[in-house]
């Protein structure tokens, strides 16, 4: 398990090496909640402005910049304000909250005060996704030391400033990943999206203004204000600022976490040399999801030979996009159909059922290519299949039926062979 | 006008008749013996209606009503009902079956229409065809009429075979010049 | 919603609409038909089935119509072929799981589902995996679920939640795998059959009605509920002289009710058709013994020997009865029999209510866009379920206050603002605080609570800006009814509106204090007479052993009919013409849509006849219209009515009560202060929550005629096999019986 940074310095991944780096004294030790105690003395458009100069974008996976998603908070609106962490991390082939969550909860805290000082919330709730349970008892812990030097709970610091922060679970459900499904599971219903508009900023946990973000964005923010958000940008590109971990995991030699900047360059360069080659030596690269399981997969024409800058311009260029960072390696010896049934039997299980594209079309295209899977494959099938998902596509609630969707027609698009060799099977009688 | 040339004439008059009589006496007869004989009816004659039970002897009608709203002579009333008992003692097929079937034979027009609209292959028409009765009330039958377990089928009718040229007899009448065919 | 007025373009055409209003019903009005299932106009938007795709200017992807409101200057498409491929895609994504069992449903024809799918033409199943599927069963005695055939539109679980404030159905599991299903898969509510109404396929159905015909064989007929006073418009479907079923939807127009009916009016048909009836008009020649059947003729000849001599006849009609027989009997009694001893059946006199009645009666929708609501005692969600909606709805949706004075804690106070527990009885003492701040101690004490809460009320009334309601159950005496109906001064405004809203029990009870002036009360008539006619049946018949003849028009055998000497077959309200006037004064009508059974007749033309053969001819010519037009001439609150005015039901005729000024009623007022003295004012509070339903399924003549309601009044048990009709599985009294 590597876990490093390339091409920067650690920010992220700073304490991940460090003994006891979970604990206060530690985080204290190595440089935590200075830029606390800096924010607090800042005002709060201060703050935004200077979140929005690093051009941070949300690390969930959508990509959002966060200084524009915070301005959007109404300050002065009457009724309470959220802030709530979207630690949910259910995108198959993402793991990097988790050690971030692991290693390194003040840095959290840190986020979340220096974004409910900003927006004048006075509340704070970390949604966990159900499997991260144990780690619920790390961040407990760390927030009763941060209550206990009085960083959390009443009159920050002697700043006046009073904030709250909560831990909750939810029960295991990829929909609640997605923000409004995330507030509606947080206020005790069922995990179902809701409208949009009004957005949670708006209108969000329990009807009040509310702002939800990725661990690794709100852990990002403190780096920002110790920086400087010009400083932070310039780790990056001009449109995407700063430093990205992603989650490596397949037929890579060294799977693991990697901070690299952003508009790292290139692709090719870090699955080959990077994370220490393909695993089998004799077996070429043959696909690559670049941003967990809902992006589109890219085969290695895309990859190979073609300096694909590792940002969201560079990758949506390339024919993919970030995501979350779920970086999958795969290479000759995996069949592209069966992979895509396992990723289409998830997106199965975990649609919510609330609208008829994504619930009926992921049942449809499950069915589907189980009986692919078993041989009975037509040659009709792969047209189907695109129509499907063309049917899904930008008709569903929310963007669950997206992700749905893009993996299956990007896969049979991008590698016709393997279904081919499925499809026609029968027909050529072998 | 004598009454040498009207003998002539009707004798002629008689010899053209009697050679078209006693040309066809050598062919073959067409008449049927009915009711000595039976009548050969085609296998898609549209006689009386046939309700269906299916291999365990289950009415297979589900009284869905589709028949009665396709007929134009609105000659079919059902009565539907719901029979919870299991399968094996209950009635139909299905769970829905008709408590009352009814077809009013002095309306009913045999169009086929309401075989073409069932869904459960329930009703088709069957061969009987000697449908009169002394009282008009009598054409009215009821399930125990219909269904194919209980319909009492005539002897007087013998079905083509599905190769059997039925159709020569009216291609004869037609070389002949007579056309009464539709 | 305002009234301003925006230019919204749709296929091209430019449209004037409401500024706000929803795009889905602005298109649907102007021809452009949009398909959806989730949508429903009284319910929360879910927009989840996707079927309402449209296209809109300037936004991404296709748009929910159902979720957008209208802004100036917005350019709808709506009918390209991107959109119809959208819709096509979503009607083959519900056909996916959708079994195609139609000719088995009994939703077959009248299914949103399959309507939409056929309409769009073009349907080719590509659909060839294995279906998931479920079998059918009961979800309670009313109804019955085929989970397979649901679309998900959760229509149900909205209405069971918004409406009806039970949320006794909600989803389970999740993804394709979601079925709409029960806390412990028994249905433990007061089913109300709202979820069956407005499924739009065949997921949730009507146990009572199940597999009995089709919904094209129906002739629907628009009519009145029988049972209680909100006067609830239905549409009953009958075939071959047999009431089949009655729903709220078929009548397409968004009447008084919307598509809201209760228990009773949408299951509790059973009776019209039952084999119980009384079928011929029956004689007791000898006191004690046998009725024997007879002709009409006879039985009438009979009757008006009997009384052509007696003085003083005592005639009684019943409020269910239509305003034209109770209006008729009134004339027999006057004109005929020249007695003026006529009575309503009813426990509760509406008579000094209306006497006093200083401010309009409110109809139902301005419950539902009021501000404050004052309810005094009575229980409407059991008794008046509409009127319960629409107060649910103002708090829900309306942000209305609801402030609810009762002995019991009803389950009406999960919605309300304020519940103001008071002891037994005490309801007076409440109306007498509400009239002067300086009873509030007296009035405290007797009803058992702190001074506070009453001018917590005050408060709440006076701060009202809208409609103020003052809605009453059945508890109140005379003097308070009079001293509340003319006290609409005390609390109206410039900001605030008093209107009243009287809660009796009965379908027609308004109606028959209006048409039967002049009447007596039913205990004065019952002592003071030796010969009776009697419309309908008493609550208590014992009174009657001791009289010298009585003559009763029932449908069913009952305590007063086997005291009476003769028995007259009377029709029910679905084998009659006539008028219902229910509790917010809408004079609504009843009409006939079967054949009268056996050989009944509608009350008022079996007084008509007994009057015919005594000598007196009302000129009816046996016509119902005629006798409403008599009604019209002769009460002044019914002045120019005619059949033809109340034929459209979106838009309900209101009787013209009269509205008296503030009168003096130190009299009353001295009356009820003694009274209220005379309290004993100790703590005597009913602190149990009643069950839900208590009254709504209790067994009445009429209700025990369907059999699923000897269930539901004997708790509703959960049966074995969930599978089989749970009728099967226990007898009449609830109990379990073995499987045959």
């Amino acid at each position: 398990m590597e876990i490093k940074a390339i091409g920067c310095e650690p920010l992220q991944l700073k304490r991940m090496h460090v003994k006891d780096g979970h604990t206060l004294k530690v985080y204290e030790k190595t440089g935590g909640y200075k830029s606390l105690k800096k924010a607090l003395e800042m005002t709060q458009d201060d703050i935004i402005n200077e979140v929005k100069a690093s051009a941070l974008r949300g690390r969930g996976g959508a990509g959002f910049p966060t200084g524009m998603k915070w301005s959007f908070v109404p300050r002065q609106s009457p009724k309470p304000k959220y802030v709530v962490c979207n630690a949910d991390e259910s995108e198959p082939g993402t793991f990097k909250d988790r050690y971030l969550l692991e290693r390194d909860p003040h840095a959290l805290i840190e986020g979340m005060l220096i974004a409910a000082f900003a927006l004048g919330s006075e509340c704070c709730y970390i949604y966990f996704r159900g499997e991260y349970n144990y780690l619920i008892d790390i961040m407990d812990k760390a927030i009763e030391e941060a209550r206990k030097a009085n960083l959390v709970g009443k009159n920050i610091l002697g700043s006046g400033f009073n904030c709250e922060v909560f831990t909750q679970t939810g029960a295991g459900a990829y929909i609640c990943g997605e923000e409004t499904a995330l507030l509606s599971s947080l206020e005790g219903y069922r995990g179902h999206p809701r409208m949009k508009p009004p957005f949670p900023a708006i209108e969000g946990l329990y009807a009040c203004p509310t702002v939800v973000n990725n661990v690794e964005t709100l852990t990002a923010v403190p780096q920002i204000i110790e920086m400087g958000g010009e400083n932070w940008r310039n780790l990056g590109t001009e449109k995407s600022g700063g430093t990205k971990l992603w989650s490596v995991s397949g037929h890579v030699k060294k799977p693991g976490v990697y901070e690299l900047p952003m508009g790292y360059s290139n692709l090719e360069k870090f699955i080959l040399e990077d994370c220490g080659g393909m695993l089998h030596d004799d077996k070429k690269l043959k696909a690559c999801i670049p941003g967990g399981s809902s992006v589109y997969i890219m085969n290695a024409e895309q990859i190979i030979g073609k300096n694909v800058l590792m940002d969201y311009e560079g990758l949506v260029a390339a024919g993919s996009s970030v995501g979350s960072g779920g970086f999958i390696v795969m290479d000759e010896t995996v069949d592209v159909m069966e992979s895509t049934k396992n990723l289409i039997e998830f997106y199965k299980h975990e649609s919510c059922g609330w609208c008829t594209p994504c619930r009926e079309g992921t049942d449809w295209l499950n069915k589907i290519l189980k009986r692919i899977s078993e041989g009975n494959g037509r040659p009709e099938d792969a047209q189907l299949m695109l129509d499907i998902c063309d049917n899904i596509e930008g008709k569903s609630f929310c963007p669950l039926g997206d992700a749905a969707a893009w993996p299956v027609q990007s896969a049979i698009k991008r590698f016709p062979e393997d279904f081919k060799n499925w499809l026609f099977r029968n027909t050529n009688g072998n | 006008m004598s009454i040498i040339s009207d003998v002539i004439n009707s004798t002629k008059a008689v010899i053209k008749g009697m050679k078209i009589t006693i040309s066809k006496m050598p062919q073959k007869k067409w008449t049927v013996q009915y009711p000595d004989v039976p009548v050969t009816v085609q296998p898609r004659y549209r006689g009386q209606h046939l309700l269906h039970v299916d291999e365990n002897g289950k009415e297979k009608c589900v009284a869905c009503y589709l028949c009665a709203a396709a007929c134009p002579s609105e000659c079919i009333y059902i009565e539907a009902t719901d029979d919870a008992r299991p399968y094996e003692e209950r009635v139909g097929r299905d769970e829905r079956y008709a408590k009352v079937y009814n077809i009013d034979y002095g309306r009913c027009i045999f169009c086929g229409f309401c075989v073409e609209a069932c869904p459960k292959d329930a009703i088709t028409h069957g061969y009987n065809f000697e449908l009169s009765v002394y009282n008009r009330a009598d054409l009215l039958k009821t399930k125990d009429d219909l269904l194919i377990t209980k319909q009492k089928q005539s002897k007087n009718y013998r079905v083509a075979l599905s190769d059997e040229d039925v159709d020569s007899e009216y291609k004869e009448v037609d070389k002949v010049g007579i056309k009464f065919r539709l | 919603m305002s009234e301003e007025l925006i230019k919204v373009t749709i296929n091209g055409t430019e449209y004037e609409v409401e500024k706000g209003r929803r795009l889905i019903e602005v298109c649907n009005e102007n021809g452009c038909n949009i398909p959806s299932f989730c949508y429903y106009s009284d319910l929360q938007v879910q927009a989840s089935c996707r079927m309402c795709l449209v296209r809109i200017d300037k936004m991404p992807k296709l748009q929910t119509s159902c979720t957008i409101n209208c802004t100036d200057g917005m350019v709808v498409t709506t009918n390209t072929e991107e959109i119809a491929k959208a819709q096509r895609a979503m009607s083959e994504f519900l056909l996916a799981n959708h079994p195609l069992d139609c000719p088995v449903c009994d939703r077959g024809g009248e299914c949103d589902l399959q309507e939409t799918v056929m309409s769009a033409g073009n349907v080719e199943e590509r659909f060839h995996e294995p279906k998931n599927s479920f079998a059918e069963k009961f979800l309670s005695p009313m109804v019955a679920n085929d989970q397979q055939r649901c679309i998900l539109c959760k229509r149900c679980t909205r209405v069971c939640d918004e409406w009806m404030g039970e949320t006794v159905i909600e989803a389970g599991n999740r993804g394709v795998n979601t079925v709409i299903g029960t806390y412990g898969g028994w249905l433990n509510c007061s089913q109300c059959g709202n979820c069956v109404e407005v499924c739009p396929t065949g997921t949730l159905l009507d146990a009572v009605y199940r597999h009995e015909t089709r919904p094209w064989e129906l002739e629907r007929t628009v009519s009145t509920d029988v049972y209680s006073s909100d006067g609830m418009q239905l549409s009953i479907g009958s075939r071959g002289g047999k009431v089949h079923r009655i729903v709220a939807r078929d009548r397409y127009v968004n009447g008084l009710n919307g598509e809201f009916l209760d228990v009773k009016a949408r299951f509790g048909h059973e009776f019209v058709n039952h084999p119980d009836r009384i079928k011929t008009p029956l004689i007791r020649y000898k006191k004690g013994g046998k009725a024997i059947p007879a002709t009409w003729d006879d039985a009438i000849s009979f009757v008006a020997d009997k009384l052509k001599d007696s003085k003083n006849v005592g005639v009684v009609a019943s409020p269910r009865l239509t305003n034209e027989s109770i209006f008729t009997l009134k004339r027999l009694a006057t004109e005929a029999l020249n007695s003026d001893n006529y009575a309503v059946s009813d426990a509760y006199n509406l008579a000094p209510f209306f006497d006093n009645l200083s401010a309009p009666l409110c109809n139902h929708k301005e419950i539902r866009y009021a501000k404050t609501i004052l309810l005094i005692g009575g229980e409407p969600e059991e008794e008046q379920t509409y009127t319960a909606k629409q107060m649910r709805q103002a708090v829900r949706n309306g942000g209305a206050k609801l402030i609810i004075v009762n002995d019991t804690p009803i389950n009406l106070i999960k919605s309300a603002t304020q519940f103001v527990h008071v002891n037994k009885g005490s309801y007076e003492a409440f109306v007498l605080a509400l009239l002067d701040k300086k009873n509030d101690k007296v009035s405290a004490k007797k009803l058992g609570v702190d001074k506070a809460e009453l001018e917590k009320v005050r408060v709440t009334i006076a701060a009202t800006e809208g409609d103020f309601i003052i809605m009453f159950g059945g508890d109140l005496s005379a003097e308070a009814q009079a001293v509340l109906a003319n006290s609409a001064e005390k609390f109206a405004s410039d900001k605030c509106k008093v209107l009243y809203h009287p809660l009796p029990l009965y379908n027609n009870s308004v109606g028959a204090n209006d048409v039967m002036q002049g009447k007596k009360s039913l205990g004065e008539v019952l002592k003071e007479s030796k010969s009776f006619i009697i419309g309908g049946s008493l609550q208590d018949a014992n009174i009657l052993e001791e009289k010298d003849f009585v003559v009763a028009f029932e449908l069913f055998e009952t305590e007063t009919t086997d005291k009476a000497d003769v028995i007259l077959p009377a029709a029910s309200f679905a084998e009659v013409d006539g008028t219902y006037t229910n509790n917010a004064g809408n004079v609504q009508r009843v009409r006939k849509a079967i054949d009268f059974v056996n050989q009944s007749k509608p009350d008022w033309l079996i007084a008509d006849a007994i009057a015919k053969e005594l000598g007196v001819d009302f000129g009816y010519q046996s016509s119902a219209s005629a006798v409403f037009k008599a009604i019209a001439d002769s009460v002044p609150a019914y002045e120019g009515l005619r059949y033809p005015a109340l034929k459209n039901e979106s838009k309900p005729v209101q009787a013209k009560h009269t509205i008296h000024s503030a009168k003096d009623l130190s009299n009353e007022i001295k009356a009820l202060t003694e009274r209220v003295e005379a309290l004993a004012g100790e703590t005597n509070k009913n602190n149990e929550t009643p069950r839900i339903g208590h009254k709504l399924h209790r067994l009445t003549t009429l209700t025990s005629r369907t059999p699923q309601f000897h269930l539901l009044a004997n708790g509703n048990p959960k049966p074995e096999n969930l599978h089989v009709s749970p009728l099967k599985q226990f007898d009449t009294d609830g109990k379990a019986v073995a499987a045959s």
